[in-house]
């Protein structure tokens, strides 16, 4: 999920506040409420031109963290089967529920 | 502009230092603000959606949910309210902003009431507002996009719309319902005139229509409780209005100027025009609202002109406009009572021609005498005539109901009432309907293949549907069957066949039973006549003498429907040649004689306990005879075959008083008579009468033998015939005697006399079916009030003939009086049934 050009249609950039860059599936990241709305705004703002996320607010290991709640949601949305629990150190817990909320994911 | 995503890239803030919190609450408003004025100013793409979308974030999460609420409000309104000042107040050029007046159409907008009235004020107003709109709804929808953490946290806590609504309320507010100009007012106006240019043939920017009602049904309208939109609250009730107007001056000006084919055209069009307007620019709701409209002015407010104009149903009808009336029938349909006229219309029109074929067939009947000789070719009878008639209205009303009506069941049964009433009118129907299948049944009708008579006979057995009287038509069709069987003229057997399963589908088997009884004697009777044959060769008896052959059709009486039944119940009777009444009052040749005890004593070998009867009346037979040098081949009847023999044993001049052949025959005057008037007033003058007259004097007349009788045939069909006259001569020898079946004319109407007759019969054999009925119902009911017994037997005979309760009620009185029913004692009203 890191490599891959940030031109890359399939693909969106989200940069941490502390210089991650995680390139993740678009269809994953709109998972994410503020992203997809972002992406659906049809090429308006300059986030859809870069094809990349700023989050200034966000450290790294939480938006990684994020990004494995993304692709987990995306694995077990709508599926019948049994889902695994999503592991969450308490330690960022949080900040996390935080961000999460910004992001709304 | 770009400076502005560049500024708070470089003062990166950190978000969690307290201390300034409400030094970054308002550094975002700021951003934020200056990013709506970027999105209206199309800017958007320099914008940074995570930053405003932080900044919008950071406010809502830090309490200030509200102050950003209200801030974007304000900027929007305000936007819009700029943009109105310079689009419709100023100049249409986006620069100019001067509120003073200038030339532009749009400015008398701003004047209150007064309309804008050219095309080009009118589509101008229309374009700034759309224009306005799409720039509003596309700015509308970036702003949503940033403000989308408000949308989701501060809206649903603080109970107020979210943006996007917000934003189409203000949309409404402060343009469409702007306090500056009554655009409201402009756009209805504008809209309106639109729809009536367009009506009255003009061209139109549907699109610019389009995307305005668009708009307006976009915005929801500010009522408390009903949600409806701008649209539905402002726009369409005037619009419907306007058209209601519109389509009733319409109406009155088409029915004043246009016959009903024209009518019904505009009137589609109209209905096509405004549906299509509705597909195009308005919305579908509107749809079924300007239909109703349409429906209400032209169709049921004019219907009843459209049946009656005397471009109307009837003419529509007569020159077979089936388009016109199919159109017709469309349109009506939309509206379950112009429909309903329609078939009434159509009803009385269908009932009105059938009275007119009854009016034709009657004075035709009156004015064509009943003169029907012997020839074969099939004259065009009236009675034919009216049948014909009536199947040709049929399939002109089939025809009819199934392209122009759809086929509908309710038009088909009121068009069935019609011809049942007009059949019913008819006196003589069922007798018509009977002689007319007689007519194509019988041999000799040239010219018609088969399938052609199988569509005829089809087509008969629809209008015999329409009889009420089943049971007067059984009646004939039992005479005219049995007058094809017994001489043989059924032109197939299948055919005959096919008939009868055909009204036995109608009515029942009842119906035909009798019917069928007829089709198995004339088997069993050739049965027997061959063995008869073989009979009297295997004996060979002195017999073979008299050189005749004697076919006997052997018939079961219950069955036929024989001139007079004088013999008693559950025997054969057998119609043979000579002689009326029973066997012995008519005088039978001695060679005939031996040949009717040959076979009485034949048959009765094999059935015993049977009695045989003869028939004399009904027979024919074959005579060879010699006038002049030529030999003929005639075809007489029995009682002018004992005649001919009377002539044949005496001198050829010498003549023969009426009394003196009454005598010799034995055959009953009213008989004889007929007989003669044929021999010597019919087509072939076989005897000489005298004096010369065309009717038959029983006291004074004379006859002897037409000596010089000639034809250019030799074989000739006499035919017993009701009236004419001339004069005949005849020398006969009865040499050969074919003897069969019945003599009675073929294919012609009752006489006067004869129509009581069977009139009466009639009545009386429904005398006893209304009685068989009652019993049968009280039978089983034991119990039952007048009104009700009344009605089951109505509807038990109802398949054969209509009862008249008047003589229901005589019936029940009958039977009360033979001790099968008896009133109740308590209430008068009641009957029981006694075992």
């Amino acid at each position: 999920m890191s490599n891959g050009g940030a031109d890359d249609a399939a693909y969106i950039k989200l940069v941490s506040n502390d210089g991650f860059v995680f390139h993740i599936h678009k269809s994953v990241a709109r998972g994410s409420g503020a992203v997809r709305n972002l992406l659906s705004s049809s090429g308006q703002f300059k986030e859809s031109q870069t094809n990349e996320f700023n989050f200034r607010d966000i450290r790294g290991p939480i938006l990684e963290k994020v990004c494995q709640y993304l692709y987990y949601k995306h694995k077990y949305d709508q599926t019948w089967t049994e889902i695994p629990e999503f592991p969450i150190e308490p330690e960022i817990a949080l900040e996390l529920l935080m961000t999460a909320d910004f992001l709304d994911v | 502009m770009s400076f502005i995503s560049r500024k708070p890239k470089a003062k990166i803030r950190p978000p969690k230092s307290r201390n300034s919190v409400q030094n970054a609450v308002q550094e975002g408003w700021q951003r934020l603000a200056r990013a709506i004025q970027e999105i209206y100013r199309r800017n958007a793409s320099q914008l940074s959606y995570e930053e405003v979308y932080r900044s919008a974030y950071t406010m809502v999460v830090h309490g200030k949910g509200e102050q950003l609420y209200q801030g974007v409000q304000d900027l929007i309104a305000e936007h819009l309210e700029s943009r109105i000042k310079s689009q419709l107040l100023g100049s249409n050029a986006a620069g100019s902003t001067a509120p003073t007046e200038s030339a532009l159409p749009s400015n008398t907008s701003s004047i209150p009431g007064a309309a804008p009235s050219t095309p080009a004020a009118t589509s101008n107003i229309l374009l700034v507002i759309e224009d306005i709109w799409t720039e509003h709804l596309t700015c509308l929808l970036l702003i949503k996009d940033i403000l989308m953490y408000m949308d989701r946290i501060y809206c649903p806590n603080a109970h107020v719309p979210v943006t996007y609504e917000v934003g189409l309320q203000l949309f409404r507010d402060h343009v469409i319902r702007s306090n500056l100009v009554p655009v409201q007012t402009h756009l209805l106006d504008a809209v309106q005139h639109n729809i009536d240019t367009e009506r009255q043939g003009g061209s139109i920017n549907r699109s610019t229509m389009q995307a305005i009602i668009r708009l307006l049904t976009m915005l929801p309208d500010n009522l408390p409780r009903i949600p409806q939109t701008v649209y539905q609250h402002a726009f369409e009730p005037s619009l419907l209005q306007s058209t209601t107007a519109f389509y009733t001056q319409q109406g009155a000006e088409w029915a004043k100027h246009l016959g009903a084919p024209d009518f019904l055209r505009r009137i589609q069009e109209a209905l096509e025009a405004e549906d299509q307007r509705c597909d195009l620019y308005l919305t579908q709701d509107t749809k079924p609202k300007f239909k109703e409209i349409l429906k209400a002015e032209l169709i049921a407010q004019y219907a009843e002109t459209l049946i009656a104009l005397p471009t109307g149903v009837i003419s529509l009808v007569n020159d077979n406009q089936h388009d016109t009336l199919r159109l017709m029938y469309q349109l009506f349909s939309l509206v379950p009572e112009s429909l309903e006229a329609l078939k009434q219309a159509l009803a009385e029109h269908i009932h009105r021609l059938g009275l007119e074929i009854n009016q034709q067939a009657l004075t035709a009947t009156a004015s064509v005498p009943q003169k029907l000789r012997g020839t074969s070719k099939p004259e065009p009878l009236a009675s034919l005539q009216w049948v014909q008639a009536v199947l040709v209205l049929k399939q002109r009303v089939d025809y009819m109901l199934a392209t122009c009506f759809d086929g509908d069941k309710q038009f088909d049964v009121a068009f069935d009432q019609s011809f049942m009433k007009f059949v019913s009118q008819h006196p003589r129907a069922p007798e018509l309907v009977s002689l007319f299948l007689d007519h194509y049944l019988k041999k000799g009708t040239k010219g018609k293949t088969e399938e052609e008579i199988d569509a005829i006979v089809t087509g008969t057995i629809a209008v015999f549907r329409f009889l009420t009287d089943r049971d007067v038509f059984e009646r004939y069709y039992k005479q005219h069957l049995a007058r094809r069987l017994l001489l043989d003229q059924s032109i197939s057997a299948d055919l005959e066949r096919s008939v009868i399963s055909m009204l036995k589908t109608e009515c029942g088997h009842h119906f035909t039973s009798k019917l069928e009884g007829m089709f198995n004697d004339i088997s069993v009777s050739a049965d027997i006549n061959r063995q008869f044959h073989e009979h009297l060769e295997a004996t060979t008896q002195a017999s073979t003498g008299a050189g005749f052959r004697l076919n006997v059709q052997v018939l079961t009486e219950s069955y036929w429907p024989l001139p007079t039944v004088r013999t008693g119940p559950k025997t054969d009777n057998a119609a043979n040649t000579s002689g009326r009444q029973t066997d012995n009052s008519v005088i039978i040749p001695p060679l005939v004689q031996q040949k009717f005890d040959q076979f009485t004593d034949f048959y009765l070998q094999r059935h015993s306990g049977r009695r045989l009867t003869w028939q004399h009346s009904t027979g024919n037979v074959d005579v060879r005879c010699r006038f002049k040098n030529r030999q003929y081949w005639l075809n007489v009847s029995g009682y002018q075959m004992l005649v001919l023999w009377c002539f044949d044993q005496i001198p050829d001049q010498a003549f023969l008083t009426f009394q003196e052949l009454a005598q010799e025959t034995g055959i009953p005057e009213y008989e004889l008579r007929l007989s003669l008037r044929t021999l010597a007033c019919g087509k072939y003058k076989l005897l000489t009468k005298d004096p010369k007259s065309t009717d038959i004097d029983p006291t004074v007349d004379k006859f002897r033998i037409n000596v010089d009788f000639a034809s250019p045939l030799t074989k000739l069909r006499i035919r017993p015939a009701l009236s004419s006259g001339g004069d005949g001569r005849s020398k006969s020898g009865a040499s050969g005697a074919n003897a069969t079946a019945f003599g009675q004319q073929g294919g012609q109407v009752e006489s006067e006399q004869e129509q009581h007759e069977t009139k009466a019969r009639i009545e009386e054999a429904r005398k006893n079916l209304v009685e068989a009925a009652t019993v049968r119902i009280m039978k089983s009911r034991r119990q039952l009030g007048h009104n009700e017994l009344l009605a089951e037997v109505t509807r038990q005979l109802q398949p054969r003939f209509m009862a008249n309760p008047m003589m229901i009620k005589q019936r029940i009185e009958v039977l009360i009086d033979r001790d099968f029913l008896e009133r109740d004692p308590n209430d008068r009203r009641i009957y029981h049934y006694l075992a």
